[in-house]
Formats: structure tokens, sequence, C-alpha cells
């Protein structure tokens, strides 16, 4: 009986300790402190530029391949970058976004196709959880218990080395390649110049194009739920969310059938889609290390596409009020 | 159903254990049987009900071909005898050769011949190289008169026992059936159940923790090797090394759950690893890596083929003959005959340097510490090497691997950190993303590169479960068990066991 109250001691004990070490003690500044510093920078924004602007949601396509810099310049109304990285799950990209949002304002959704064929297990299980409870435990109170769980579990030994290295990189002055410092105060990403993106070119070219999942056409994933309900909410508090395809290379082209799928999501919860004449695709070049991430010239001139087609609508639509 | 999986841990274990002692406690010795046969019939089944009816075909025939070699043991009986454990032998063969290597021979066939015949969607059966070798075990064991005659029910114990079914190790009759029938078989003894619960949480960690982390980092670069890649230095030997290291956890976790939940039952399956990445050379290393397989070869096919009593030619001969065909037992593909032959012929050069040593007086096992390191490098660099034909899916994707471990395509590493140390850039060059290296991250790398840094300490240096004290494996609980309970219940993906396959 004995050993077995020891084995059951080492064991709880063992719980006990791996929830003290993950919670309190290690925790990934480097790649997750990130997102927070960026929500930081984002606060500042907002509370300098009050009243209604656009928001940009989405995973690193958002930060990298657009500017909200340059955009409110041709819009005319405060715009900002509130994406994430594609390794946080759909449900925390967007309860990210949500924070900064207020009747009135207008959302651009470029979310990365896989974002749309999510299922549960990938969402309940992305690195967001390590980012909530080391910097946003407050999006626990919005969370079922069994997502409380997934965030209390979430993480392994390589979670543990990462965090451990990052924590010591951090603490010797080391940072990652894009920081804090290389966002502009709307939150964008910059500094991702075509001389950065050369030692990534044979990367870049040995990447299949990125598309959305044929599966989509006749599956229902969690990723479309979660951004179904965030639409329905959206439309409830007065903010219009306006879809759009993320950039990626133009090898081929993305079927008509899947963007007309994509699109519905948005339309059918009363919300738009924009549709750009090149579908979003670029040639390779305009790409800085991977797929979703154009350089900064292309970023640039993206953006100015996008927020012409925007201003269009926008005056239609004040036109029309 | 895995070990590693839920409904096994929270569902099947438990109350297969619970029925069986409470049988057991009410000395319902036979029931008890039924119950446990029952049990490992339904595991079995769980993963692909039809070939239940293989395992249980397969239990009967050996049952009865064993029955008459027990039944005629008598002088006259020689002949019948022989052609009873010819049968039988054959019958297991046969078996064994449809399921596992019809295409494989129809496909070489084609090529040999170029003739064109179709081959047959045949699915593996589970477990199936490891109950046909516990049965001709059986047999060759029951023509030696080294068995007893035991009850159906107990010898489809013996054969469908859980813990050791799909993967080993491979047990001899004599090794577990005095356990089997004993009138106390099966009664809880919580010594015993204490220390099977530990093995099975220790053997549960090496496998999800240890072998499931390294094995996202050999999947892509063996898949990439199917194309035409050019591999480089860091990335090959990432994989390389990742491979070895998961193989090892992902089997002797295996069988530390194995001989784990066999305790818990009371029966003590034999033990399947000691460290063979300590191995000072391969004869050395095949005493220590699959054990009971090692056994297995070695007396049922090895000495039969006359071992090393006819001479030094034949007994190297012997040894490639064994070794090929224990490497064709893994998997019908050349890579692993390849594999086989590989290690055969390194145990040859290893008997010959041994002959030559004794030759000019130099005692063997008497090397200096160095000279045992050097020894141990060297066997591990050549079984690092070997597992490379034994995970990759042809001989074009190994040379891939292997070119790249020679440095044929040069060293690459991310600049990021090159950054970090730059003397290094005078001999290794910088790239923005190095794909295949780790996850193509540079955070990927440096994980792998720790995590091989801790496997190889624990294989080189640490000591195994078994050279350990049960209140020290108890300890050793703390800092593990969360960690596996995470990847069981929390993690995305359950994966199985490699051995499976085999």
């Amino acid at each position: 009986m004995k050993t077995l109250r020891t084995i059951i001691l080492a064991c709880i004990s063992s719980i006990l300790i791996y929830l003290l070490v993950f919670t309190f003690l290690v925790k990934k500044p480097l790649t997750l402190g990130f997102i927070h510093e960026a929500l930081q920078v984002r606060a500042a924004y907002v509370q300098a530029n009050p009243g209604p602007k656009l928001v940009i949601i989405a995973a690193s396509n958002g930060l990298f391949s657009y500017r909200a810099e340059v955009m409110e310049k041709i819009l005319g109304l405060p715009c900002l970058n509130a994406s994430t990285i594609g390794q946080f799950g759909l449900d925390i990209q967007i309860a990210l976004g949500k924070k900064w949002l207020a009747p009135g304002d207008i959302v651009l959704m470029p979310l990365e196709y896989h974002s749309y064929a999510l299922t549960n297990n990938e969402i309940e299980n992305s690195d967001a959880n390590g980012f909530i409870i080391n910097y946003a435990p407050y999006l626990l109170r919005d969370l079922s218990w069994h997502r409380v769980l997934c965030v209390l579990f979430h993480y392994d030994l390589k979670y543990l080395i990462s965090a451990v290295i990052e924590m010591g990189l951090a603490k010797a002055g080391i940072s990652r390649r894009f920081s804090k410092a290389t966002l502009t105060p709307q939150g964008d990403m910059r500094g991702h110049t075509e001389s950065r993106g050369m030692e990534y070119r044979g990367y870049l070219s040995s990447l299949t194009q990125a598309g959305p999942s044929d599966e989509l056409l006749y599956k229902r994933f969690q990723g479309e739920i979660v951004l179904e309900n965030f639409l329905k909410w959206a439309k409830e508090h007065g903010i219009l969310v306006i879809g759009t395809l993320p950039t990626v290379f133009n090898d081929r082209p993305i079927s008509e059938k899947l963007i007309a799928k994509i699109a519905s999501i948005y339309r059918s919860q009363g919300q738009e889609f924009l549709l750009l004449p090149n579908h979003s695709q670029y040639d390779r070049r305009c790409f800085f290390d991977t797929d979703y991430h154009l350089n900064e010239p292309s970023q640039i001139a993206h953006s100015q596409l996008i927020a012409n087609y925007l201003k269009s609508r926008l005056r239609l639509a004040h036109e029309g009020n | 159903m895995l070990f590693n999986s839920k409904e096994f841990l929270l569902a099947f274990l438990p109350l297969t254990l619970v029925i069986l002692y409470l049988l057991a406690r009410a000395d319902y010795h036979r029931l008890a049987v039924t119950w446990l046969v029952a049990a490992c019939l339904f595991f079995y089944g769980w993963w692909n009900p039809p070939y239940l009816i293989l395992l249980v075909l397969s239990i009967l025939f050996n049952y009865t071909v064993g029955g008459i070699l027990i039944r005629r043991r008598s002088d006259d009986d020689v002949k019948v005898r022989k052609f009873a454990l010819i049968l039988g032998i054959g019958g297991n063969l046969a078996a064994l050769g449809y399921f596992k290597y019809f295409n494989f021979f129809v496909n070489n066939l084609n090529g040999l011949f170029s003739l064109s015949l179709s081959d047959k969607s045949i699915f593996l059966p589970l477990g199936i190289s490891f109950f046909t070798f516990h049965q001709i075990a059986y047999l060759v064991d029951t023509y030696r008169q080294e068995t007893t005659p035991v009850s159906l029910g107990h010898y489809a114990l013996f054969v469908s026992f859980f813990p050791q079914l799909i993967a080993g190790p491979i047990v001899r009759f004599h090794e577990v059936m005095s356990r089997l029938t004993s009138s106390d078989a099966f009664k809880l003894d919580l010594e015993q159940l204490g220390a099977g619960i530990t093995l099975l949480l220790l053997g549960m960690f090496k496998k999800v923790c240890l072998a499931d982390g390294l094995s996202p980092y050999v999947t892509n670069v063996f898949h990439a090797a199917n194309g035409p890649v050019a591999l480089t230095f860091f990335e090959s030997w990432g994989a390389a090394l990742c491979y070895t290291l998961q193989i090892y956890f992902d089997f002797s976790g295996y069988s530390d759950m194995a001989i784990g939940m066999g305790l818990m039952m009371g029966v003590n399956l034999p033990i399947n690893f000691n460290s063979p990445y300590k191995a000072v050379n391969f004869i050395d290393f095949w005493r220590r890596w699959h054990m009971s397989l090692s056994r297995f070869l070695r007396d049922y096919l090895y000495i039969p083929l006359g071992g090393n009593r006819k001479g030094k030619f034949r007994r190297y001969l012997n040894v490639m003959v064994t070794m090929l065909l224990g490497g064709l037992w893994h998997g019908a593909n050349w890579t692993f005959v390849f594999w086989g032959g590989f290690h055969g012929l390194c145990i040859v050069i290893n008997h010959a340097w041994h002959n030559l040593r004794a030759w000019l007086g130099w005692p063997v096992g008497q090397e200096r510490r160095w000279g045992r390191a050097l020894a141990q490098m060297l066997t591990f660099f050549f079984v690092v090497v070997a597992w490379v034909f034994f995970r990759a899916e042809t001989f074009t994707a190994a040379e891939r691997v292997l070119e790249g471990m020679a440095g044929i395509n040069g060293m690459v590493l991310p600049s990021q950190i090159l950054n970090l140390a730059p003397f290094l850039k005078h001999f290794i060059s910088g790239q923005g993303t190095v794909p295949l290296l780790a996850d193509g991250t540079v955070m990927g790398f440096i994980e792998m590169a720790i995590l091989i840094g801790i496997g190889l300490s624990l294989v080189f240096w640490g000591r195994n479960l078994y050279e350990m004290s049960q209140s020290r494996r108890v300890y050793l609980l703390i800092p593990t068990f969360a960690l596996a309970m995470q990847q069981i219940f929390f993690a995305a993906n359950v994966s199985p066991f490699l051995y499976f396959r085999f």
C-alpha cells in the first residue's frame, strides 16, 4: 500500500510542479512576448486615435502583407493592424482583435486559407494557449472549462526547452528578426525589405502555393463556425466586416468555387467580401520569407490597392446614407 | 487500441485488471484465464475485427500441432513428430509469408523476369510477426520436449497476452507458463502492481514525450528524401540522430509498458533493452537491443544452422544468414534486408577482429577507458548509419540522407544562428530558412539540438530503468508524469508505436 501511496503522491506532485512551472516560471518572451508588445503598441494607437476606424484582423498575412499606415492616408480614417500569428487559433486571433472594436468600426479580414479549415483540435491546441497563460489570462473568462484545461495543459517538453532558451536570449538582450521595434505605430510589420528577403529566395522557390482546402466545399470546419459567430456578433454590434483573400503566389489560379464558398461565409452573415481582380495573388518575387508574407514594397502596393477599393466602397456607402 | 490511448488507459486496462483481480481473489482461476483471454482478443479485435479470426485460427492450429508433438513423445513417433513440426512451422511461415511478403515477392518477380503479375491489397495484421515467432518457438520447444501440456485457455493466453501480443517481448513458453498456470496467478500484489504502474508510466513518457517529440524532425527529412532533394549536413544528421533516438525510446518505451503491465498481472516478461547505445561493438549491441528477438534468432535459427560449431567460415555465413533473415523479418523491403546484412557484416568483422586480437595476444575486454569510449562511438556511428537504411523507404532515399551526412551538399544553418557565432561562417553557409532542419525555424533547430543532446545523454550515460531501484523509479515520475499525461490527454495526435508495423 505504501508503494501505491508513494506513486500517487509522486504523480500529484508532478502535476502541481507542472502547473507551477508553466503558469508562473517559464514563458516565451521572444515569440509570444512579441504579440504582447504588439498589443501594447496597438493600445497606444487606439488611445491616441479614438473614433471609428478600420481594423485588420488576420494571422501573419495581416502583419506582413497589409500596411494600415498606408491605408489610413488613403481612407482618411484611423487604421489599426490587429493581426497576430498563424500559430494562434482563429478563436484567439479574433478575441485579441475584438478588444479594439466599437460600433461603427470596419474590420478587414484577409484570413489565411487554412484558418477556414481549422479543426476543433487544432484550435484548442494552438500556441495561443501559452500566450493566454502568460500574457492574457483575462481571456480565460470567456473560454469553456475544457478549453481552459487545454490552456493549462498545453505545454510539452519542447515548449519547456524553447521557453528556457527564449528567456535566456531575452536576458542576454538578443531579439528576434521582428520585434516591437519593427512595428509601425499602427501595428504593421515593417523592415522586411527586398534585400533582406534575398536569403529566403531559395526557400520561397521550393514552396508550393498555398490555397483553400477542397474539403471546405463539403465539410463544415470549426474555423468556419468560429468565424461565423464573430460575423454575427459584429453585425449585432454595428460593425462592418469585409473579408478578402490572403496574399499567395500566383502559380495557379485559386478555384472560383472555393472563392465563392469563402465569400459566402461572410455574406451569409450579412457582411461583405472584397475580391481583388488579381485574387490577391502575386509573383514569388513579391514575397519576403514565406507565402502569405509580401515584402515591404509589395505590402505597401497591395495595401494601396485594397485601400482604393475600400475607399470607393465606403464612399458609395456614405452616398447611400 | 494503443497503450497510449485514452480508451486503453481509462477503460480497457482498469476494467480488465479489476475483474481479473476479483476473479483471482475468489479463486476462480479458470474463469480468470477465460476473462483475460477474452480481454486480449477484444484488445486485438478492436484494431481490426476480421483479423481476430486469423489470430484465433493461428492459436488453434498451433495448439493442435503442439498437442500432437506432446502426445507422440515415444521414440517410435520420431517421423510423425518431425512431420508435425515441419507442418507447424510451415503453416506459420506460410501465413506470415502471405500477409507480410506476398506483394514483396510478386513485385520482385515482376522486376526480375519482366512479368506483370498483379499484387493484392493485403492489410498486414498487427503483431503477426510477433505471434508467429512466439508460436514457432513454442512448437520447437515442444518438439524438444521442453514444454508441458497446458489447457487451450492457457495456451491462448500465452500467445495473446495483450501486453506482449503486438510487439513483444518475444517470450518463451517456460518463461511465463508457470506463472500463468499457478494457483495464485493474477492475485493482487500491491508491490508488483506498484512496480508495474511505475514502469508503465515511465515507458509511456519515453514513448509520448521523447520518441514522439523527435518524430516530426525525422518524418520531414525522410519524406523529402523520396524526392529530388539535396539534403545538407545538419538536416541529414539531425534526422538520422533523431531517428536513432526515436526508435530506441519508442520501442524500449513500449517494452517497459509491456513489462509493467505484465507485472501488474503477476507475469514477469523478459527485459528487451539494456542500454544498447552503450554497446562497444556490434556483438554487444545485439546482446542489448531487442534482446528477445536476438535470443529467438540465436536459439531457433543461428544455432540450428550450425552456430559456431562448424568452423569460422560457416560461423560467419550463419551470422550473415541469421541477420539477413532478421532484417527481412522487420519488413518486406530490401532496405530492411540490407540493414540486417549491414549489421551481420559488422558482427562478422567484429568476430574477425576478436580472432585477430586473440592471435596477436591482445586480450579482448581489457581495453583502456578511452579505447572503450572510442569503440562505443564507432559502434554508435555505424548503428546510426544503418538506421538510415532501416528508416528510408528506398535505397535512393537512404543514399540522399547519407550524402547529406557526408557533407556532399554542404553545411547550412539559419543565418540568425551564424550571426550569433560569426566564426562559424568560415565553415558553414547561412540561409534565411533551412526548410528541412527541424521544423524550418531557428527555435525549432535549437529545440531539436537540445532534444538530441538530452536523448544522447540519457542513452550514453543514464542508467536504464532496470538498473534502478523501485524508489528511484518513483522519483522519476515527478518530472515525467505530468508531461506524459499532457501528451496523452491534450496533445493533438496520438501516434502508434514504430514496431507495430513490423
